[in-house]
């Protein structure tokens, strides 16, 4: 039978056709299906379900040492914390610190060496295979007529040794660490010591008085932990001397505020009135061998003469100059900034000059001596990189460890032959200094190799700790040691280097062998002594579970003999009006330091902490200026200029220019800074060995 | 094939012309069909919003297009439930707006949630304490409504009408429009006022928090009002340019006088009772939570002078004119008040969303603000552009106007009254002519 | 269902701890806090935030727990500062992020207290975020992105959320799933409270956060939320938060109490956003 469709039909199939499939589970199960699918999309990752597991290292990011909990899933880790009773950090980590794991999956990554042409970026980086690298390093030494130089930012540790003996074997080698840092204050007071060659340290926990020349003690400075634990046992009275009201000040019993530029000022009237108030003990004033040339050499500077160019008054000063002569115990100790840089060499003397005049060195609560690492030789006070010729270093080999604290590249050049140099850079990111290397050679990432734990200079004993590999090391990475023993082997220098885990088996065993000092044990939180261990390689082994060893404190012994030598410049006229630039950072988040991604939460995603190419200044400043709030404006100093995001803020000194020298601005994850970009740029390294301020102007956009 | 689907009686442009005309509209569809892409495809961070401005121009948009299209449900429910016959001459021009505005606004609703897929939550774990929920519910049924309203505006198409189930269907279903145009009208009536209640039980934000009436916030009653006002104007305004670019009648004067007395009686009523809830407000409710409310005005560009348009400029002054018969009879008056009174609420649906987000709560947050991003324009543009095509194509091939063919045979009883604007033109007298002519011819 | 509220193994766990119902709170001392970050680093990493893309900003970045930099006033020698961690203050009563949730996907744990975020059931229309006066809920605007090494690194106990949804702080629900977890493999009804607590508290060097029960009258937490310098920001909008502050300080305290918003118009109090 033959039937026509007509239009009806089509009607009728497509109502009905419509009705079943809304009857039908299908378009429901598509409406799920697709709810399902946000759900679990590629977009988002899985996570992994694999045993969790504890274990317990070192961070090794900065030199101060702290002691870690990982908390890992299939042995990567995943959470990082403190350990609760580590005897100096007792439990606190910086944020740096708790996101230390991710930091060898960085995405900038470097795995690979490479090699550099033209200007300073990223830009014009080119592969290279290790070898070449190695081979061309070798070529330059060989025909070096400059100086080598190795920069180590943490001394103290076995391979600090290594490259100690390295740098003896080349013709004219120069062992250089960070020009800033906690043991700035120390280093001075040895050279008044007449150069001795001992370890010190501070011994804040039994100090009654701590007065700090616009050290970031609260923010990262020495061991954070131990700072935190410190102000808050309140056992001790905090002054803070700083231009602005800085986390420290706010934080500190009192904050004493000055005229950023003019601490050697109120450091020299200071010394004045100790001086001539007779507050200086007849004892101290015997050991002290220029003693007179001294006094006559302060004697201008009464705190009256000073209080105008300080903005602090005479009443302020002597009563700080009397609080410290009649602190049963007390530390003065000087700047250094992790971004802004020590001050100059000149200031530093006198700040540390008034530990020995209220004679608080060598005594419980003040400098203390430590003894010396088991089986090793002691040093003298690091060699300043004022000390070092300007233009002499050919051939630079710079460490993969980190400070904490910036190096403005300025500096770094001041000191490199202008033509035909060689900078190598162990590393394993791009960061500041690579930058501008010939030769970036991989380094192992955070977790990736064997590490030491470094030592730190603040402490008050002597330490050693390691940082076992958690994470798969990427292939081509290059341990220092390993760099420096090639070098040696095609150098055919006569030295039996050994490997990272011979250096520090090594250390493990001299300590066993001086039965000297206690292990602190992450996982138990007890302690051991060094002579329960039977054997090397027991010792060894807790150490690299997570532990600490700590020394015996030091025997003190009173000074005998000090030279102040202190020659000053002519200071009241440096002084000029204007405003000024003042770098600062915050330990370990300069451009010389690698970071997390996931640090942008405080750089980038919220306002806590501020990136590089942001300034703050006081309302007041910024009212006479014309500039509001994130406007753009123009910084510029004899160096060049720049354009800077405003930040109000009224902690900051009204003739200020606070700008931070932290990442790249919407890029915390970005690690590398094209040369020009950076502030320390505009920065002046003045020739005493500072970049703490530069006069400035700043112009609205 | 084009000519097959004109409805018989009336003048429309040709194809070519029409074609040329929806060009730059469909250029805009297009931009804003990508922008939309974007936003879905790669995430809502095309837009400019964060987390302090979670709502942005999209939202304040389809409150905006909500409150305007709400001619449809006010006019439905005049003409089927009050039997004011009257609006039969703008009934389908309402639906249609209606529709535009109520798909204009799901559509646009569907790109800024982060999660369209899920949208269809609401509807199995709905959250009933939720304002949203209420509207989502009312939203989705009410655009079902003006669907099935629509539908016989397309069927009337006289292609369309020459299948005799469509005749059948269309007869059917006007016959239940009244049951319709009442469910819309509840359905509409619930979330124009549930729009409102989003804000007005915001709690944590006192700029916008308001005393409850009821179970709902006063901002519900307020945005009802407020809706019933606006609407009529809207249609006002829509038909004027409508016979502006048509170049003819579409609806007679004593239309237009009748949906601004409307507009202006709602408006009265919406001014009275705003004023009484800023009073409250302002009194009461703001300092209870420990916010001065003059103090929400303080800040930069946002001062008192937007209460002043809201209440007075774009409300009491627009609703006496409207009120008034005399005032009325001048086009410019009647017009500009239509006028005033679509920017007033665009003002207080703008304060609503915008204002309400800028203001900070925490002592230390601060006064922010906001500009839309490219994406953000271009969808809310691609929603103007669909409106426009999809009345432009309805107009064309349907009779959207009832008395456009009667004003067009010149056959009304106001004849004597042409407008100055009609009598001046000499192309639409032309216009007029030449369909006298084919329908002559086609008879 | 294509939602999952909680899981399985939870819902078990609840059924057979028959908890008694607890109300966690914290108590943040101002006066110690000096705004280092640790706990904002620490509350991402555990909770499995991703860092920012490039064109994140502090306006549409995902920081569970913020810190904000309060000044005083604007002179250099008289203004003090205080630092102000910001996060979601577990509103107790009229809880306004929940009420105004269309699908349910903001939940009150009545055994904790605890404000919840479903991030599977959320729609990430964003009605929660207006509703919350404490700016503390947070968009996905971008796919969360990690490097392939990252990705393997995070915390098995939180899932990542997707993109487009709300999500924020909720005390560390992974920590509290793990406390049960390990309480009920041991047959404890009651988790040990030190087996419970958030990162950010973990991680504070300054120790300036106390978490604990309210309801536990011998709790640390309960007694210093009494105490006479003990306020909650915003409590005259009567939800009740269960994040209290602590500062001895009184301009800190009448700061939190600052009616209205004039204060900001001479910027005597200035804090974060800036306008990507």
């Amino acid at each position: 039978m033959k039937q026509s469709i007509t239009r009806r039909d089509i009607l009728k199939l497509t109502g009905s056709g419509i009705l079943g499939v809304m009857l039908s589970p299908l378009p429901w199960k598509l409406l799920d299906d697709s709810a399902i699918w946000t759900q679990n999309w590629e977009r988002t990752p899985k996570l992994s379900h694999g045993p969790v597991t504890t274990l317990f290292s070192n961070c090794t990011l900065c030199n101060a040492g702290c002691g870690l909990q990982l908390k890992c899933v299939e042995g990567r880790p995943y959470y990082v914390s403190g350990v609760r009773l580590h005897p100096f950090t007792h439990g606190s980590l910086c944020a740096r610190g708790i996101s230390s794991h991710h930091m060898a999956h960085h995405p900038l990554r470097i795995i690979h060496p490479h090699t550099f042409s033209g200007n300073a970026g990223s830009s014009r980086m080119t592969a290279v295979s290790y070898q070449d690298a190695v081979s061309a390093v070798v070529q330059k030494i060989r025909s070096a007529k400059g100086r080598i130089a190795i920069l180590d930012h943490q001394p103290g540790r076995a391979i600090s040794e290594v490259y100690r003996s390295f740098l003896q074997e080349t013709k004219n080698g120069i062992y250089l660490t960070s020009p800033s840092g906690e043991n700035r204050t120390l280093d001075a007071v040895k050279e008044m010591l007449n150069n001795c060659k001992a370890e010190l340290g501070y011994d804040f926990e039994n100090a009654k008085l701590v007065v700090s020349f616009g050290a970031p003690l609260y923010d990262g400075w020495g061991i954070p932990g131990r700072m935190t634990a410190l102000k808050n046992g309140q056992s001790c009275k905090f002054i803070q001397i700083d231009g602005d009201r800085s986390r420290t000040a706010m934080q500190s019993n009192q904050w004493i505020s000055i005229t950023p530029g003019t601490e050697k000022l109120l450091a020299l009237s200071v010394v004045f009135v100790l001086l001539n108030d007779n507050l200086v003990s007849q004892s101290v004033r015997r050991t002290i061998n220029d003693y007179s040339s001294f006094k006559t050499a302060v004697a201008q500077y009464s705190p009256e003469a000073t209080s105008t160019a300080t903005g602090i008054s005479a009443k302020v000063v002597r009563a700080l100059a009397r609080e410290l002569a009649s602190a049963e115990s007390a530390i003065i100790l000087s700047g250094a900034d992790p971004g802004g840089g020590p001050f100059d060499l000149e200031t530093e003397k006198i700040i540390a000059s008034l530990n020995l005049l209220i004679g608080n060195v060598g005594k419980s609560g003040g400098i203390v001596v430590k003894n010396n690492f088991p089986g090793q030789e002691l040093h003298t006070a690091q060699i300043q990189w004022t000390s070092v010729p300007d233009h002499s270093i050919e051939v630079l080999i710079v460490d993969s460890s980190d400070s904490g604290y910036a190096l403005p590249w300025n500096l770094i050049e001041q000191k490199l032959v202008e033509k035909n140099r060689c900078i190598v850079t162990l590393s394993p990111i791009l960061n500041e200094i690579s930058a501008h290397a010939d030769y970036l050679i991989p380094a192992p990432g955070n977790f990736e190799s064997l590490m030491e734990g470094p030592a730190p200079a603040s402490n008050t004993t002597a330490v050693f700790s390691l940082s076992a590999p958690v994470l798969t090391r990427q292939e081509n990475c290059v341990e220092p040691i390993e760099l420096i023993k090639e070098l040696s082997a095609k150098l055919s220098f006569a030295l039996v280097i050994p490997t990272q885990e011979g250096s520090l088996r090594q250390r493990a065993e001299t300590i066993h062998f001086a039965k000297r000092g206690s292990l602190f044990i992450y996982a138990d939180q007890q302690t051991k002594s060094v002579s329960d261990y039977s054997t090397p390689d027991d010792l060894y082994n807790e150490l690299l579970k997570g532990a600490l060893w700590m020394d015996e404190p030091g025997k003190q012994i009173p000074v005998r003999s000090m030279t102040l030598s202190i020659n000053l410049s002519p200071f009241f006229a440096e002084q000029q009006g204007g405003l000024k630039l003042i770098a600062y950072g915050w330990r370990g988040t300069t451009s010389s330091s690698q970071m997390s991604p996931i640090m942008s939460k405080l750089f980038q995603e919220s306002d806590l902490r501020s990136s590089n190419g942001s300034v703050s200044i006081h309302p007041e400043t910024a009212a006479t200026l014309g500039l509001k709030k994130h406007e753009y404006a123009t910084l510029s100093t004899k160096n060049g200029m720049m354009t800077v995001k405003i930040t109000i803020d009224p902690t900051v000194h009204p003739n200020v220019i606070k700008a931070s020298v932290g990442p790249l601005p919407n890029g915390a994850e970005t690690p590398l800074n094209p040369a020009g970009d950076n502030i320390l740029n505009l920065c002046e390294v003045k020739s005493t060995g500072t970049w703490r301020i530069t006069d400035a102007q700043l112009l609205k956009v | 094939m084009d000519k097959l689907f004109i409805p018989r009686g009336v003048q429309r442009t040709s194809l070519p012309k029409f074609l040329l005309w929806l060009l730059p509209w469909t250029g805009l569809f297009a931009v804003g069909i990508y922008a939309i892409y974007l936003c879905l495809a790669e995430g809502l961070f095309h837009t400019n919003m964060d987390n302090r401005f979670a709502f942005g121009i999209w939202i304040f948009m389809d409150l905006t297009v909500i409150a305007l299209g709400a001619g449809a449900f006010f006019t439905g429910f005049l003409l089927y439930i009050l039997r004011k016959k009257e609006l039969s001459a703008v009934i389908n021009s309402a639906v249609v707006i209606g529709l535009i505005c109520y798909s204009g606004a799901v559509l646009v609703l569907m790109v800024d949630v982060g999660q369209p897929l899920r949208a269809w939550f609401t509807f199995w774990h709905p959250n009933t304490h939720s304002m949203l929920t209420e509207v989502t519910f009312c939203l989705t049924c009410y655009l079902v409504v003006l669907l099935i309203e629509y539908i016989p505006i397309v069927l009337k198409n006289r292609k369309l009408r020459q299948i005799p189930k469509f005749l059948v269907f269309e007869f059917e279903l006007h016959k239940l429009m009244p049951v319709f145009a009442a469910v819309g009208a509840f359905l509409s009536f619930f979330h124009q006022g549930s729009l409102g209640g989003l804000f007005g039980v915001l709690r944590g934000r006192p700029f916008a928090f308001r005393e409850e009436l009821g179970i709902w916030p006063s901002t519900f009653f307020l945005f009802v009002f407020s809706a019933a006002a606006a609407g009529p104007s809207f249609i006002m305004l829509t038909t004027l340019l409508v016979e502006k670019l048509t170049r003819k009648r579409l609806v007679r004067s004593s239309i237009y006088q009748f949906l601004g007395k409307l507009s202006g009686s709602m408006l009265i009523g919406y001014v009275l009772l705003k004023s009484i809830d800023t009073l409250i407000w302002i009194n009461s409710t703001s300092p209870g939570n420990g916010f001065p409310a003059f103090e929400f005005y303080e800040t930069q560009s946002f001062g008192t002078w937007i209460l002043f348009s809201e209440i007075v400029l774009f409300g009491l002054f627009p609703a006496l004119i409207l009120l008034s018969s005399r005032l009325r009879m001048n086009r410019v008056l009647l017009f500009g008040s239509a006028f005033l009174v679509c920017c007033g609420i665009m003002l207080n649906r703008f304060v609503m969303t915008i204002q309400t987000l800028a203001l900070p709560t925490l002592p230390f947050d601060e006064f922010l603000t906001y500009a839309p991003s490219w994406e953000e324009v271009a969808a809310f543009l691609f929603v103007v552009a669909y409106g426009v095509i999809l009345y432009s194509l309805t107009y064309r091939y349907t009779t959207i106007f009832p008395q456009e063919r009667e004003l067009a045979l010149g056959r009304n009883e106001e004849h004597g009254e042409l407008s100055a604007a009609q009598s001046t033109d000499d192309g639409s007298r032309q216009n007029s002519f030449s369909a006298k002519t084919v329908n002559r011819t086609i008879s | 269902m294509a939602h999952h509220g909680r899981t399985t193994s939870e819902s078990i766990i609840m059924e057979t701890m028959n908890e008694k119902k607890h109300k966690y709170g914290m108590v943040i001392d101002l006066d110690k806090c000096n705004g280092c970050g640790a706990c904002t680093v620490a509350c991402a990493v555990e909770n499995n935030v991703p860092p920012a893309v490039e064109k994140m900003n502090s306006r549409n970045g995902i920081t569970w727990l913020r810190v904000s930099n309060v000044n005083q006033n604007e002179s250099f020698t008289e203004n003090d500062t205080v630092f102000v961690p910001m996060f979601c203050q577990q509103c107790e009563k009229e809880t306004p992020c929940l009420t105004v949730c269309p699908q349910n996907a903001v939940d009150i744990d009545p055994n904790t207290g605890i404000v919840g975020q479903i991030p599977q059931r959320c729609l990430g229309c964003r009605y929660c975020m207006t509703a919350c006066p404490y700016h503390a809920r947070y968009f996905n605007y971008w796919d969360p992105q990690w490097s392939d090494g990252m990705k393997q690194q995070l915390n098995p106990d939180v899932s990542p959320r997707m993109r487009g949804v709300v999500e924020k702080c909720n005390f560390c629900h992974g920590r509290l799933h793990a406390a049960k977890e390990k309480a009920a493999s041991m047959g404890n009804r009651e988790i040990d409270p030190k087996e419970y607590v958030p990162a950010c508290v973990e991680s504070c060097p300054n120790s300036a956060i106390t978490f604990g029960d309210l309801n536990d009258q011998t709790s640390v937490v309960a007694q210093l939320s009494k105490q006479g310098n003990a306020f909650r920001f915003l409590s005259r909008l009567g939800t009740e938060p269960k994040v209290y502050y602590h500062s001895t300080r009184e301009w800190v305290r009448a700061m939190a109490e600052q009616k209205g918003p004039h204060s900001l118009r001479d910027s005597q109090f200035s804090a974060e956003a800036i306008h990507g």
